[in-house]
């Protein structure tokens, strides 16, 4: 009799229990759902991104771009575990951006002809603002936009253009990509230091797009600083609309024109 | 015949003296003899013949014939006179030592002739003999005679344009003044001043970068921002030795200053450590910095009030770029002191400039797709204040006005590239001022040449 009514005293315990654990589970499960939702998604973006990096061949051909993406993503996998699921979403961004840019270096690579890892050629970037009519020489202090990368141990391309919306200075997913890259540059190189020309359609007032421009490199160089380039190595400078790449009286003209610039400055 | 007395004894007061000197006739008109001949909106059917030429020397250089066409221009560019073309003109030019046939200039519809003399003296001294009649009454209401080299000539019938919108409003012209302005027919966009009417182009800068937003501290000096030392600073002019001087050392962007009215501050936009740009006031060695407006959007291109109590400035706090007013007697913007809205339609209007009589504020707002010029009328108490003055489907921009307040000169594109006009705000009459491949921009009028005799 004695070890009936222990068994069902038992009984009734381990339903109470598994009750008990299972709205604790459910509980967990809205918990997670709710908060972490948004940065569990992005995660999963970078998981994927990563995944097609490591099928271009990231890892053979862009090494260390593969490698910062991998960093990011082990941050934020950290940041999740740790239940900080905004900085976790902000670095799974990182992460994700950092890939694509892993995938589409190695892609680029694969097709240079000799081209694997740390031993690809030397490229040569020449970026001259043309003058209003076609003439060559650049004043000193303005549209002085000459960026050449000759060294022997680069990997890659120099800093890239970035585009904006029109009357906009926000980055945009496309500029965010490039600017991943732009700051692994700058982060491979320590001691070069660079000035952010922001740029405007020539739609508008003058002086506005002067004020727009500066927001512009403003933007940029924040974003820099967010991905970890020290702020000593940044200046910035606007040119509004007095600085065109194109001349051309066209949306294809503005949109190439609103945009931020980086020049190496010694 | 009492007319004729009159003109004899006035020609017989006329003595010639050294250079630019100019002559006064007595009769000034006191307020009982004030002929009204008309006033604006509408225009005075006037008459001007070509100047005669009387040369003493037989041996001078041909003078320039174009005077009358000068004057010709300054008066039509008024809005306040229709001059009539000469083809009209009945009576053949006859020196001015006989009376002047009135009654050929009313039978053309005439109610104000300008008649004048050029003499030659030689060696580069000539002097300019002009009158201006009112054909009603028959009489010469205005007389002056100018003397002084032959680069002074036009200066001379501009100040006569002036006299005669004096005389004929008791307020006084705009012609004999210098405008400002951006020009990039270099390559790179630098400053120039020219006359009111586009003559004598002067250059003010010349360092190969970038020169934008000039504006006048005095009839003098001449603020504008400059990136010759690598970032935006400000940099002043001097018309006299033409000399430089910066003015913005330790801030790091400056851009688009407008002096006030007394020229002792400057309103400009600055850019604070945290990136934000906003409104500042400072004295003009850029000492005794306060910030005026203090918003997360960008806040620039201030105009005074010409009581410099206001600020008017384009703001992109709501969205885009719109016009506020902002009153500088409580300080800093804040909880209890926000700046005004002025501009309600369109997505983008921008350029503010206020009046010199205080009444209105010119501006360019986007419709569409092109800028047009608008005026705000700040003391019309009921209904719409905003009025329209181009409508065009070119863009007009940059407006400023003139000293007198009855014209704007402003940059439009509808020669293709950008050039500079003027319009007067009452009769909608525009003048070209620059005629070129390059774009002229960002103009700004000087207050007079002259300054008005006690």
């Amino acid at each position: 009799m004695k070890n009936h009514l222990m068994q069902t005293g038992g009984n009734r315990m381990k339903r109470k229990s598994t009750i008990a654990f299972m709205m604790a589970l459910m509980a967990c499960c809205i918990l997670w759902q709710g908060c972490g939702k948004d940065a569990r998604e992005m995660i999963e973006q970078a998981e994927t991104a990563l995944g097609e990096a490591r099928e271009a061949e990231a890892r053979k051909y862009a090494p260390e771009e593969y490698i910062s993406a991998e960093e990011s993503l082990a941050t934020a996998h950290s940041k999740f575990d740790n239940r900080r699921y905004k900085d976790a979403e902000a670095q799974a961004i990182t992460a994700r951006d950092q890939a694509v840019l892993a995938r589409d270096r190695a892609l680029e690579r694969k097709q240079q002809p000799g081209a694997a890892g740390a031993g690809a050629e030397d490229q040569e970037l020449v970026y001259n603002v043309p003058s209003l009519y076609g003439e060559e020489d650049i004043a000193e202090g303005a549209g002085l936009t000459s960026v050449e990368v000759g060294d022997a141990a680069v990997v890659g391309a120099a800093l890239k253009d970035i585009n904006f919306d029109f009357d906009r200075y926000y980055m945009t997913e496309d500029a965010r990509v490039v600017m991943a890259g732009n700051a692994q540059w700058m982060k491979e190189r320590p001691d070069v230091k660079i000035r952010i020309e922001g740029h405007c359609d020539e739609l508008g007032s003058e002086e506005y797009n002067i004020a727009l421009g500066e927001k512009r490199a403003r933007a940029a160089m924040d974003y820099l600083i967010q991905l970890g380039v020290s702020p000593s190595r940044l200046e910035t400078i606007s040119y509004g609309e007095s600085l065109p790449l194109d001349p051309g009286h066209n949306d294809k003209a503005w949109e190439k024109n609103r945009r931020a610039h980086f020049a190496i400055v010694e | 015949m009492k007319s004729g007395r009159i003109i004899a004894f006035l020609l017989g007061l006329l003595v010639s003296q050294a250079v630019a000197a100019e002559i006064n006739l007595p009769d000034e008109p006191t307020a009982e003899d004030f002929i009204v001949i008309s006033k604006a909106p509408s225009q005075v059917p006037i008459a001007v013949p070509d100047f005669l030429i009387k040369y003493s020397d037989p041996y001078s250089r041909k003078a320039p014939a174009s005077l009358a066409q000068v004057l010709r221009n300054d008066l039509e560019a008024s809005g306040l006179f229709k001059v009539i073309p000469q083809e009209f003109y009945l009576q053949k030019l006859r020196l001015l030592d006989s009376k002047e046939d009135f009654a050929a200039w009313s039978m053309i519809g005439a109610e104000a002739c300008a008649r004048g003399i050029l003499d030659c003296r030689g060696d580069d001294l000539y002097s300019v003999e002009l009158r201006f009649y009112d054909v009603t009454s028959k009489s010469m209401v205005l007389g002056k005679r100018y003397t002084g080299s032959e680069q002074s000539l036009r200066r001379m019938i501009h100040r006569f344009a002036d006299e005669i919108l004096l005389w004929l409003t008791g307020k006084r012209g705009s012609f004999e003044t210098r405008i400002a302005f951006v020009s990039d027919i270099s390559g790179r966009k630098e400053i120039y001043v020219m006359d009111s009417d586009g003559y004598n182009i002067q250059p003010v800068t010349n360092n190969r970068t970038l020169n934008l937003a000039p504006e006048w501290l005095d009839e003098d000096r001449l603020v504008y921002t400059s990136y010759r030392k690598v970032q935006p600073h400000l940099f002043m002019w001097q018309r006299e030795d033409a000399g430089e001087t910066r003015i913005t050392y330790k801030t790091s962007f400056n851009l688009g200053a407008a002096a006030s009215p007394d020229g002792r501050n400057l309103a400009l936009a600055l850019e604070n450590p945290g990136g934000n740009i906003d409104i500042y006031v400072m004295k003009t060695d850029a000492s005794r910095i306060l910030r005026i407006t203090s918003n997360p959007g960008i806040d620039l291109s201030p105009t005074w009030s010409p009581d410099a109590r206001f600020l008017a400035f384009v703001s992109d706090r709501s969205g885009g770029p719109q016009i506020y007013m902002f009153s500088l007697d409580a300080g800093t913007e804040g909880t209890k002191n926000k700046p005004v809205r002025l501009t309600e339609e369109g997505s983008y209007n921008t350029g503010p400039a206020w009046s010199p009589d205080g009444k209105r504020i010119a501006f360019a707002g986007r419709r569409g797709n092109q800028f047009d010029l608008f005026m705000i009328e700040l003391d019309r108490s009921q209904g719409s204040n905003l009025v329209r003055l181009t409508e065009t489907p070119w863009n007009e921009e940059d407006p400023a006005w003139s000293p007198d307040g009855r014209m704007l000169v402003y940059s439009s594109n509808k020669g293709g590239n950008y050039d500079l006009y003027t319009i007067s705000i009452y009769a909608g009459k525009t003048r070209r001022l620059t005629d070129s491949e390059s774009m002229e921009a960002a103009p700004a009028w000087s207050p007079c040449l002259r300054k008005e005799e006690p």
